[in-house]
């Protein structure tokens, strides 16, 4: 918490050093819980690289009130949730209009690159419904309490707790059920 | 409670393999914006504004009231000390001769009215004491004259 008030003090007085090191350590987290909410690799990278992009544009002004972790976690969870209901709408239109509808599992020009663990666990995700999805989420990788979560979700702290614990049951129960097939 | 702990454990664990080029062109991405974003705060045109830094923090807002207020009545006090201090030199200096003077008495109308002038009176006699009664004119003149 101290560092992050450091970095983000350098990183307010231009240290591209400190950027870079925020970069460094909530990547991957940011990339796990962006490819769980989205269940898309490459949007996933594409909205990490947003926020970044956004965060780095508020050098000289942005003021942490709260965790780093949170707040870039929060500015994911956001964007996945307006993508996610853009794809919803043109998946809908496309439908309507008798389109070809196409998965967006898969990319061709995928860049990062998820083994097999990580595309097993974001297909049962998405077997969940959103709000546990982020629940869970964002509470494993974006380090957020569930007060926060609440917030976010604009529903009280027990809906957030019983949305990850009803989330993690049915994801445990999606797991064993593949591995025994 | 133990399947909820190895569930997390899993979701926390997953790894995640980045390929280190698209990396690269994500951070010179975000990087470039960083510049953009720096270069236009930190210009070198723009002076930085004190005020606005001082606003922007309450804890240096209130700093700087409080010194505001303390320099305010530091001057406020010294400025009521000066004016204290002011007419009891002025009166020290003046022999009774000189409190007497139709120009003196003019004064000291002018600033308090006959109330002042009646002041200027009595001290000028309280200066010169209690006189016996036996006082020759020559005595009194050559008295109030500071000779």
């Amino acid at each position: 918490m101290l560092d992050d008030k450091l970095l983000v003090w350098k990183f307010n007085r231009g240290s591209i050093n400190a950027l870079s090191r925020i970069y460094e350590k909530y990547r991957d987290d940011l990339l796990r819980l962006a490819a769980a909410l989205l269940n898309d690799i490459g949007d996933a990278e594409d909205i990490v690289q947003d926020v970044f992009i956004g965060f780095a544009q508020s050098a000289g002004r942005f003021k942490l009130t709260g965790s780093l972790k949170g707040y870039l976690a929060t500015c994911v969870a956001n964007r996945a949730r307006n993508r996610n209901i853009e794809a919803h709408r043109r998946r809908t239109d496309r439908l309507n209009g008798n389109g070809p509808v196409r998965s967006n599992l898969e990319k061709p020009d995928q860049r990062l690159m998820d083994g097999e663990e990580l595309r097993q666990l974001n297909n049962a995700m998405a077997q969940l419904p959103y709000e546990q999805r982020e629940a869970i989420t964002l509470h494993l990788y974006g380090a957020m309490k569930f007060r926060e979560i609440g917030v976010l979700q604009k529903v009280s702290i027990k809906t957030t707790q019983s949305r990850y614990r009803c989330g993690l049951d049915r994801l445990r129960s999606i797991l064993n059920s593949k591995v025994q097939k | 409670m133990r399947l909820t702990e190895d569930i997390e454990k899993r979701i926390k664990n997953v790894k995640i393999v980045i390929d280190s080029e698209s990396n690269k062109r994500v951070f010179s991405n975000i990087l470039q914006a960083f510049r953009k974003s720096t270069a236009k705060d930190l210009a070198p045109t723009d002076q930085p504004n004190i005020w606005r830094m001082i606003f922007r923090n309450p804890l240096t807002k209130l700093a700087a009231a409080a010194v505001i207020i303390i320099a305010v009545s530091f001057f406020s006090i010294h400025q009521d000390q000066d004016k204290q201090e002011r007419p009891r030199i002025g009166k020290v200096k003046q022999s009774p001769a000189e409190m007497m003077t139709a120009m003196s008495l003019k004064i000291a109308y002018r600033k308090g009215g006959i109330e002042a002038v009646e002041e200027q009176y009595n001290k000028a006699f309280k200066q010169l004491g209690p006189r016996p009664g036996s006082l020759s004119a020559k005595q009194i003149f050559a008295e109030s004259n500071g000779i």
